[in-house]
């Protein structure tokens, strides 16, 4: 295994679905394209295996790291490298697609090549997001996210695509325009200090900033990942953009994309800027909680699933960030695991709600009830995929949620108190779609028809099941990954003021 | 006396293009009479324009620049702006091929006088005196006056030439009296004499100083279309024939911008406070006014000449530091621009019919299935203008602005990328017209402005919108658009070699 080291897995991971995305150019024939799809994203998804299996457990450094030149007269670098925050990301994404690819096998009869190859670029420009090391490299990956994700809600979303389409698209830009400010203004700052310009991530968690700078950056960061997560009051873009998208979209954005927000929040904001960070940590925890009981509050209201499906992601988003803003060691790692946990349950929750709509069309509660004796097996995954979202122990969403609350009890027990409110709250809004949906008498007569999963449907829902399991059961396999990279970023947080006092002039 | 030696080397690349320019017009006459449909001409301005490449990399490999009489330079930064003009000349000739001989009889005529623009335009980067600046920069416009009207059919095409002509005339005259004040404060109109009297004497008290530098920048910003002198850009860009705007669109731009440049950074560093806080003002103003005016436009053209005019303030920031940094930022920013913004123009090139001279935004409905390659390339153009990565028109923001942060200058800045944000609007608006909309969802009736066109205009269009799905477009226009997508993603994905070569060039020169 020693040559393992020596590939650039990396690169490779990051630039298969790129490379699968060309080979479609030359394809024709949907069964084709399907095929050769999803078998770029299975064999992505196999290879990023081997971030897991070649990981050097209790290191909290980055780990596969690359460098090469890109742009040398402006210190850009093409740096990648994963620590134990990113790398459970990474294959939380490469384990993703090629689910939503399989589920788009049969749902997708529009413009198929193109829905394949924008799914394939977007997979590589979030892997990238996770894996970049520089700033600029990041920024361009984070950016170019939104390219293909703006063509699936827009091309192949419901009524109100373009509308939904554009807003996602603006919102995330328009936060984007503050954080490329702030990283040019890092860029700056470290040319004055070293002479040199530089974006290197790791460059600058040496830098000292003059405290006002600090602040200033570190809300031109915040409040672009705050978009992106996102926090109460800039969510406003995500019911319509999860609303609109096509089911394949949905998952993505839900389980991937909206945590490049929190993962910036980890990366970025927690070691640059520790000053701003622990002053405004109560602001952002305050957000995150009214993000919580909010988002679960408008659940409740819903009437459409799919729209409940949303709101529950600002919730569940909104204990990430608790985790994140209570600054303590278990409550950084819970939000990690808790990122992974959300994309998982989330996604199939949209999943779910993808079957059915595919079925009826219609996302309606009042459509539904009766489901569990017309489609057990279907009754049977929602079960499971409903309790793990409501963080039932046993399964994955409780381990995320618990280290959470046991973190943010240290820093307030306020803090503790609120966000078990929401999960209490999570659990209401969720059984009562549940029983909408499953429980009572047919009562729709449009429903008595309706036939069970397929075996390609049972087949997605199987590694979900079993990884609410895993991680579930098991969650130290996860966590002793994780733990000792969120231990060095809170080293980082809680740098003493005096050594980023330093200003040259 | 002794006959002064004089060094033609440092202006070859100029006298090729002149030489061809002359070479089209003599074949143009003697082969008129044959009716051969002028096939040979653009071919013949392809291989000068070729040639004058050629020449201008191999000066660029002596290293050594070469001075013409203290008049003009060849050195890395003017060859590097004649190398992105003949590469727009070189994209216009190809776009023309198609166009040009249906609107006018003396396809001759105009190859001859883009030629000869692009001469003027190569001058305009090499002067290194103000007089020259100013007879490049009058060879160049009044190439540009006609070829903008040279649709003589078209009334629109006439007056916005006849507009383009009189503000330029007028604009000119305000950069000749700010030569002349210069002249006064400094006695020299020899650049490197200025700045080295301006770095003797701290002028900045003079009165004439300033009134120079306005005057200066009212005769620059009117040839780069700052706010408020940016009057003439949307009629000149919506009149004249299609291929004319995207040609000069690109290339009067750079080479406005390498004289504004190199008279700036170069030869009056040393009054920066004085212009740069007016420049900085000027180029918030330019970039925000472009960006609003653009939301509101239907017509293609007309939408793109107030994104060109956006571009000119996004531009105009890196000159505001006057470093060696920012002139690199700017050149390399006008080499993105160079290709995403040509092949913008090539694209309606390529959709305009016949008798048309503009594209209704309408036109891109379902275009996405009509033809996809030409709006895939479309969507590269649109996102790359709008400032999003990887693509080239979001690095050379970020040199720029780079430039602009190392120097102090953040609100600006911020202002900047706050604009790329409100510039998104009107770009993806383009790509939702052609890959959101149905074409059956949106009326194919061919209604510029509202404005009824000639009833035979308007049958042949209708017509060719029966004819829709097999639309054709021709080759040279083809390959315009196909070297544009290529360029926009190259310089964005790959652009170490870009950089290196343009930051070497400038700092050679800049310092």
């Amino acid at each position: 295994m020693a040559n393992l080291t020596s590939l650039p897995l990396l690169s490779i991971i990051t630039f298969l679905p790129l490379a699968g995305s060309l080979l479609l150019l030359l394809l024709r024939g949907d069964k084709a394209l399907k095929a050769t799809a999803l078998a770029t994203a299975l064999v992505t998804f196999v290879v990023s295996l081997a971030l897991w299996f070649g990981w050097r457990a209790g290191e909290a450094g980055m780990q596969f790291t690359e460098t090469l030149p890109w742009l040398p007269e402006l210190g850009i670098g093409y740096r990648l490298g994963v620590d134990g925050i990113s790398m459970p990301l990474v294959l939380l994404t490469t384990f993703l697609m090629p689910l939503v690819l399989l589920f788009s096998w049969d749902t997708i009869r529009d413009n198929t090549k193109t829905y394949l190859l924008l799914m394939l670029l977007l997979e590589t420009a979030m892997i990238g997001v996770f894996a970049a090391l520089d700033m600029v490299l990041f920024f361009v990956f984070f950016e170019a996210s939104l390219i293909p994700m703006y063509f699936l809600i827009g091309r192949w979303g419901g009524p109100r695509r373009i509308y939904a389409a554009l807003k996602f698209f603006i919102y995330t830009a328009f936060g984007s325009a503050f954080l490329l400010a702030g990283i040019l203004a890092l860029g700056y700052f470290h040319q004055q200090q070293t002479g040199d310009w530089s974006f290197n991530v790791l460059d600058m968690y040496t830098l000292g900033l003059p405290a006002n700078v600090q602040t200033l950056v570190f809300f031109g960061f915040a409040l672009a990942f705050a978009i992106k997560v996102p926090l109460f009051p800039f969510h406003t873009w995500l019911p319509d953009a999860h609303v609109e998208a096509p089911t394949g979209g949905s998952v993505i954005l839900a389980g991937v994309l909206l945590k490049m927000g929190t993962y910036g929040f980890l990366r970025f904001c927690l070691p640059l800027f520790p000053e701003p960070t622990r002053r405004f940590a109560p602001l952002l925890v305050a957000l995150a909680l009214i993000g919580i009981l909010y988002g679960a509050l408008v659940a409740l209201a819903q009437k459409d699933v799919k729209k409940l499906v949303a709101y529950s992601s600002v919730a569940h988003l909104g204990f990430v960030t608790l985790g994140i803003f209570a600054l303590q060691h278990e409550s950084l790692s819970g939000s990690v695991l808790q990122m992974v946990n959300h994309g998982l349950s989330t996604g199939a929750l949209f999943l779910l709600v993808g079957f059915l709509y595919e079925r009826r069309h219609t996302r309606q509660l009042d459509d539904f009830g009766g489901l569990w004796k017309l489609m057990p097996v279907y009754a049977a995954f929602a079960v499971v995929t409903f309790m793990s979202s409501a963080g039932l122990p046993g399964l994955n969403g409780f381990v995320g949620e618990f280290t959470i609350l046991l973190g943010a009890m240290k820093t307030s027990t306020a803090y503790a108190v609120l966000g078990t409110l929401g999960i209490i709250l999570a659990a209401w809004y969720l059984l009562w779609a549940f029983s909408k949906i499953f429980q009572g008498p047919v009562t729709n007569p449009a429903n008595a028809g309706l036939h069970d999963l397929n075996r390609r449907e049972v087949l997605i829902m199987v590694p979900l099941v079993l990884l609410f399991f895993l991680i579930g059961l098991f969650p130290s396999l996860f966590l002793q990954k994780i733990d000792p990279s969120t231990q060095a970023v809170l080293d980082l947080a809680n740098r003493p003021a005096a050594l980023t006092m330093q200003v040259e002039k | 006396m002794t006959l002064p030696s004089i060094n033609f080397l440092a202006v070859l690349p100029q006298t090729i293009v002149i030489a061809t320019a002359l070479l089209v017009l003599l074949v143009d006459a003697v082969t008129r009479s044959a009716q051969r449909d002028h096939q040979i001409l653009p071919w013949i301005s392809l291989l000068g324009l070729v040639a004058a490449a050629a020449a201008a990399i191999w000066l660029l490999r002596l290293g050594q620049p070469q001075l013409f009489q203290q008049m003009a330079v060849a050195d890395g930064y003017s060859l590097a702006f004649m190398l992105l003009i003949l590469a727009a000349g070189l994209l216009g000739v190809l776009l023309a091929q198609s166009v040009i001989p249906a609107i006018s009889p003396q396809a001759g005529a105009y190859y001859a006088l883009l030629l000869l623009g692009v001469a003027g335009m190569m001058f305009m980067g090499a002067a290194l005196d103000l007089l020259v600046v100013f007879l490049a920069l009058e060879i160049m416009s009044l190439a540009l006056y006609i070829l903008v009207g040279f649709n003589r059919e078209e009334r629109r095409s006439a007056e916005a030439a006849l507009k383009y002509f009189l503000l330029g005339a007028f604009s000119s005259g305000f950069f000749l009296f700010g030569v002349a004040l210069l002249y006064a404060v400094t006695g020299s109109t020899h650049l490197p004499t200025i700045a080295a009297a301006l770095a003797l004497s701290p002028a900045g008290s003079s009165l004439y100083l300033t009134a120079a530098l306005a005057l200066l920048i009212v005769g620059f910003g009117f040839k780069v279309a700052l706010v408020p002198f940016h009057m003439w850009t949307p009629d000149a860009y919506q009149g004249a024939p299609t291929p004319v705007t995207a040609f000069m669109s690109v290339a009067t731009k750079a080479a406005a911008f390498a004289a504004f440049l190199r008279v700036f950074a170069l030869a009056l560093p040393a009054a920066q406070p004085q212009w740069g806080m007016a420049l900085a003002v000027l180029a918030a103003f330019t970039m925000t006014l472009g960006n609003l005016a653009a939301l509101r436009q239907n017509s293609m053209k007309r939408m793109l000449a107030y994104s060109s005019i956006a571009h000119a303030g996004y531009a105009l920031v890196g000159l505001v530091p006057a470093s060696s940094q920012g002139v690199s930022g700017v050149l390399f920013y006008l080499l993105g621009y160079l290709f995403m913004n040509l092949g913008a123009f090539a694209v309606v090139v390529a959709l305009e019919r016949p008798g048309e001279n503009d594209v209704p935004s309408s036109r891109f409905v379902g275009l996405a299935e009509r033809q996809p390659a030409m709006a895939a390339a479309m969507a590269i153009f649109m996102f790359s203008l709008a400032g999003i990565p990887p693509f080239a028109g979001f690095l050379g923001k970020f040199f720029v602005f780079s430039a602009a942060i190392q120097a102090g200058w953040g609100w600006l800045v911020v202002i900047g990328v706050l604009n790329s944000v409100l510039s998104a609007f009107y770009y993806l608006t383009v790509i939702v017209q052609m890959y959101f909309r149905k074409a059956n969802e949106s009326h194919t009736s061919p209604v510029l402005d509202g404005k009824a066109k000639k009833s035979k205009v308007a049958v042949e269009a209708a017509a060719a919108s029966v004819a829709d799905i097999t639309e054709s477009v021709p080759l040279p226009v083809a390959v315009v658009v196909l070297l544009a997508a290529l360029g926009t993603a190259l310089v964005g994905l790959w652009p170490s070699p870009w950089t290196h070569w343009i930051t070497q060039a400038v700092s050679a020169v800049f310092g």
